[in-house]
């Protein structure tokens, strides 16, 4: 079941008298539960991809459907809410609300919905993702490894259709960026999450079922490495 | 606790110093709000007290109301209390030496009325029989007559008539018409009509409080009223008094009419008192509120310009918040609500503090300035007290309200409009082009690469530049704008105040001729505590002048119809000052003129006073000689009697020309005036004077002594033991006592405003300061990182304020003088003022401004340069 499809998308920046194409005509479709890593040098364009899918970025041109949904269609609270449901979006640095706890940056989306908790999900997630000890910390308690963990357990916490993570370990020691990239492949598994992680190590990416390597803006290789 | 509520509770909390500052900022300015209608509620409380204080203490009066029918008004809803007259009717009082009060008015009060009229018994006891009366003590002081508690007298009691004529009926006069009755003439037409006599045996004096309003024709002498022994036929008066003064209580006053069966003539509203209920429109109260407004307008506009950078800061810090809960999924309203909750939550702490500091405020101010509204209400005032009203106060929280979510309002739209990807990549500092961080080559020259840096730092955020621009000069320009007005308030005032050298005068206001009238001011002139004093005598004349000896500006000015006169060959009413030899000499001698002989036979020898008369002219009043009259010229002047009737012509003789008047006075007029002055003696012996005397010209009394308020009431004492009729005294050392109260009391209120408001913007500047030096704390790091001393930074961040400051004061200083200027046009009109900079205020400016922004910075830059670099590197999240 398809649950992303690109399609056309092209981003261009005015610098002075030049334009710079950062996506230049990208298409392409993400099955439901499938785990994508996207890798590419530095300003080859894949950050910008992955903000034009969490809806938090516009394309110049070209359409973004998730779960059928073209998300530019929607209005901009629209497109807040479609957000805080359907995406979810892990940061490198990570991102927290400095003055909230752990257990309520996890769950900011529901509490911004309006939801109630669902206690067995939350526990289940932050068992997952071992945060359940430190629920009372605030974010600078805690280490990059477990910050970042905070950030991964508000990316599932609504159970997203999609969850994009952009170079989720980029900050961190080789120990948590190896207990990240477990973690990110554990609730792929887990919970069938579909993931899209940008990364420019190809080592970690090595780790999804499908890589799609992205230079100078357009997509070079797209290739399924486990089925 | 919804989620937002919670993080904006917490971010207040984390940024304890800000929202400490911004709470300080919002409760200085609800204080303020709460201050203005407080004030007004007190002032207009005051001027209802000091009503009733004057007009008695009733709301609707019905007259000549059946005694049976009193139960009705009694019993009325409206009705809280009332109070019971009878009129009697009047008696003549020939001896009487007042000249308007020549009657005495006799009525019958029960004692809530002596309380209502404020009727109070000086002297004996209350009358008690049919025979017995309290008699007004202003009887003795006004009209000479003196009667003691014991004396029986003899009255005729009848009715004052307007007699019939083709037009109309018979009319008998009330104690309502206070004056003599007179026809379109002028002439007294009123007669009494005797019904009566009576024998009374006085029993008291008493004060007839508001009864005997200066102009009425009567005195006041009061029979008992007992309500209890009353024929249900008996006619009487009723005041009434309402439980609760609104609308509902006036109209249902009109229903009462009809159920009375008495017509609307007999019904009469307390007009006075209840136009301070905004029961009746009235234009004072009109212009009170309008001021009101006008404050109001004027502090919200100045807090919400100071309390909106406070929100502003607030959003430029939190955007990188907002950008993440955007991120997850925040809608536009949800990140907008977050600024509007800061304020709402910043106003639930703040405006409570600020309605009771602003009460507390003003109650302390109105305690400390009561002494000085003495002689300013009136010359027995009612005290000022503070009144808590809760329309004030409810009022006070809304305007707050509104002036908190105004101040929010465009950072909140701001806020609602950060989007994640800002706040991920913080583009705001890529989007700058190096043109808006250009600075000239001479800043570094001047001093140094930390100052390039720092103005650079300004430029790189303009918008929050421009709003703190814009805040510290709206501090600077109303400072300046009430300096000034201060300044030229003062210096119009000054022309009235000059000291002068007979504060006090006295005139013979009564029906004495000028002998007695000159006998009673020398007695006055010899009461203890006088230093110096002079009588005058003046009298009118009218003289002839030459065409070519009126200034041409006078004669040929049309337009001011007073002016058209002195073109044709009408002759000219002019003055003469008339002195006592000694006198006269005292005056000579203050002008350097040497004594003038008084023995010529033909002419009076007399002294023109060279005053100038203000022409309009080119909107400013220009000072110009209106008369051409020149030293040894005699002049023909005919005495004016009543009525344009002229007495014989006499002869006088200008023998010099002097710069001052008698009173040491320069002489100004608006209308074209000359006045001379000579010896009594030598102008009687000229021109005998007509028999009826106190129709030519009026004797009064100036004087001067070491307290002026107690030769005041040395004078008044000596009215109530002499028969002298009334005096008029007026006691210019307390008119003028008031005049500076009065600007002590302005002074204090605009003063006091403008240090509040700046205030706000200190706490203001000190915010922005903290915070942006706060937000940059990375920044500063890496600048020390790449080897920057701590010196150094402090340095950069040191003339980044300066800057601020000196932009600021260079707008604000701009501004306020503009506006100082066109303040100085619109008063100087009629006053010659010369364009004046309030220097002072511009010092204090410029000091404070400096201070504020020079502490404020050296404790932010001792904070930044302490962090540890490695720390605020690795500060990520903020």
């Amino acid at each position: 079941m398809e649950i992303l499809r690109v399609e056309h998308l092209t981003k261009t920046y005015q610098q002075g008298e030049t334009t710079i194409a950062a996506l230049n005509d990208v298409s392409f479709s993400v099955e439901k539960g499938e785990f994508v890593a996207v890798i590419g040098p530095s300003g080859s364009g894949k950050s910008t991809l992955l903000h034009i899918i969490g809806g938090v970025d516009k394309p110049t041109s070209g359409k973004v459907f998730i779960d059928d949904v073209d998300i530019f269609k929607l209005k901009e609270s629209s497109l807040a809410i479609f957000r805080r449901r359907q995406v979810g979006l892990i940061y490198q640095f990570y991102n927290l609300i400095p003055v909230l706890t752990v257990e309520e940056n996890v769950t900011l989306p529901l509490l911004l919905d309006g939801r109630k908790v669902d206690e067995d999900q939350l526990g289940d997630v932050l068992t997952t993702l071992n945060l359940n000890d430190r629920l009372g910390h605030l974010p600078n308690q805690l280490s990059g490894g477990q910050q970042q963990r905070v950030s991964i357990s508000r990316a599932l916490i609504t159970r997203p259709a999609i969850v994009l993570a952009d170079e989720p370990t980029g900050n961190l020691d080789s120990q948590s960026t190896a207990e990240i990239v477990e973690l990110l492949s554990l609730s792929n598994q887990k919970y069938k999450q579909t993931l899209i992680m940008v990364t420019h190590n190809e080592r970690i990416a090595l780790q999804a079922d499908r890589i799609i390597a992205i230079v100078d803006g357009k997509i070079s290789r797209d290739e399924v490495i486990r089925k | 606790m919804n989620i937002i509520t919670k993080l904006t509770l917490r971010y207040l909390k984390e940024n304890r110093q800000r929202t400490f500052t911004t709470i300080i900022g919002v409760v200085i300015s609800v204080a303020m709000i709460v201050a203005v209608p407080t004030l007004l509620a007190s002032m207009i409380d005051l001027a209802r007290r000091q009503t009733v204080k004057e007009n008695g203490d009733w709301h609707v009066s019905y007259s000549l109301v059946l005694a049976k029918d009193l139960e009705l008004i009694r019993k009325d809803e409206s009705t809280s209390s009332i109070a019971l007259s009878q009129p009697i009717g009047f008696s003549p009082l020939e001896e009487s030496l007042s000249y308007n009060k020549t009657m005495i008015y006799f009525t019958r009060m029960d004692e809530k009325a002596m309380n209502t009229y404020h009727v109070a018994l000086v002297e004996g006891r209350l009358p008690e029989a049919e025979n017995e009366i309290a008699w007004s003590s202003s009887i003795a002081s006004e009209g000479g007559v003196i009667q003691k508690v014991g004396d029986e007298i003899e009255v005729v009691i009848g009715d004052r008539i307007v007699p019939a004529d083709e037009k109309n009926p018979e009319r008998v006069l009330s104690r309502e018409d206070y004056t003599a009755y007179s026809d379109n003439t002028g002439e007294v037409v009123e007669v009494f009509r005797p019904r009566e006599t009576h024998k009374f045996l006085i029993t008291g004096i008493i004060d007839p409080g508001t009864l005997e309003n200066y102009p009425a024709i009567g005195f006041l002498a009061m029979q008992y009223l007992d309500a209890d022994h009353l024929e249900p036929t008996d006619l009487v008066d009723v005041a009434v008094k309402w439980k609760q003064i609104d609308n509902g209580a006036n109209k249902n006053a009109n229903r009462l009419l009809t159920k009375l069966k008495i017509n609307a003539e007999q019904i009469d509203f307390n007009h006075s008192l209840l136009r301070y209920y905004g029961i009746l429109s009235d234009r004072n109260m009109a212009i009170l509120y309008g001021v009101g407004t006008i404050l109001l307008v004027l502090i919200i506009v100045g807090s919400v310009a100071l309390i909106y950078n406070a929100f502003a800061i607030s959003v430029v810090e939190r955007s990188r918040q907002f950008g993440i809960l955007s991120s997850v999924g925040a809608t536009r309203f949800q990140k907008r609500s977050a600024i509007l909750q800061e304020a709402f939550l910043i106003g639930l702490i703040a405006i409570p503090i600020g309605l009771a500091a602003g009460t507390a405020g003003i109650g302390l101010t109105m305690r400390f300035l009561e002494p000085l509204f003495e002689g300013v209400v009136g010359t027995s005032s009612e005290p000022l007290r503070l009144v808590f009203s809760p329309g004030a106060l409810v009022t006070s929280v809304i305007i707050a309200l509104i002036t908190l979510l105004v101040s929010a309002w465009i950072p909140s739209k701001h806020a609602g409009s950060v989007t994640p990807i800002e706040s991920i990549r913080m583009t705001q500092d890529l989007r700058i082009k190096p043109k808006d961080v250009n600075t000239s080559d001479l800043t570094r020259h001047l001093f140094g690469f930390e100052a390039e840096l720092g103005l650079k730092n300004l430029k790189r955020n303009r918008k929050r530049y421009s709003v703190i621009i814009f805040s510290l000069v709206i501090s600077i320009v109303l400072f300046l704008a009430v300096s000034s007005f201060t300044i030229y308030g003062d210096k119009a005032a000054d022309h009235y105040a000059k000291e002068l050298k007979y504060p006090v005068w006295v005139r013979v206001h009564s029906d004495v001729n000028v002998e007695k009238q000159v006998q009673i001011l020398s007695e006055i002139a010899r009461l203890e505590g006088v230093t110096d004093s002079m009588l005058i005598k003046t009298v009118p004349l009218d003289i002839q002048l030459e065409p070519e000896q009126i200034n041409p500006v006078i004669r040929n000015t049309r337009q001011p119809e007073e002016y058209a006169e002195f073109g044709g060959n009408t002759p000219i009413a002019f003055a003469i000052q008339l002195l006592g030899q000694a006198d006269f000499d005292k005056f000579l001698a203050a002008n350097k003129i040497s004594e003038l002989p008084q023995n010529d036979q033909e002419a009076v020898p007399v002294v023109l006073i060279n005053s100038k008369t203000l022409l309009m002219s080119k909107d400013k009043y220009q000072p110009i000689d209106p008369f051409f009259v020149e030293r040894g010229e005699t002049l023909e002047a005919a005495v004016h009697l009543r009525d344009g009737i002229t007495e014989d012509k006499v002869k006088l003789k200008i023998a010099a020309i002097a710069a001052e008047m008698p009173n040491g006075d320069v002489g100004f007029d608006l209308s074209p005036h000359m006045l001379l002055v000579g010896v009594r003696e030598t102008f009687d012996r000229l021109a005998p004077p007509a028999a009826d005397e106190r129709s030519i010209g009026w004797v009064y009394l100036q004087m001067n002594a070491a307290d002026t308020s107690k030769l005041t009431n040395d004078i008044l004492a000596y009215q109530n033991t002499h028969p002298v009729g009334g005096l008029m005294i007026q006691d210019i050392n307390a008119y003028q006592r008031a005049e500076r109260n009065i600007k002590v009391i302005t002074k204090v209120f605009s003063y006091g405003f403008v240090i509040l408001i700046t205030l706000v913007g200190i706490a203001n500047i000190y915010n922005t300061v903290m915070t942006s030096v706060a937000q940059r704390k990375q920044e500063f790091a890496m600048l020390r990182a790449v080897g920057m001393t701590s010196e150094g930074l402090k340095k950069m961040i040191r003339y980044e304020s300066l800057f601020y400051g000196f932009r600021a004061l260079t707008i604000g200083l701009l501004v306020g003088t503009g506006i100082n200027y066109l303040l100085f046009r619109q008063i100087s009109e009629g006053f010659r003022l010369k364009f004046q900079l309030p220097w002072l205020a511009i010092l204090i400016v410029i000091v404070v401004m400096m201070a504020t922004v020079g502490l404020t910075t050296l404790s932010a830059s001792n904070n930044a340069s302490k962090d540890s670099i490695v720390e605020a590197l690795k500060n990520e999240n903020y």
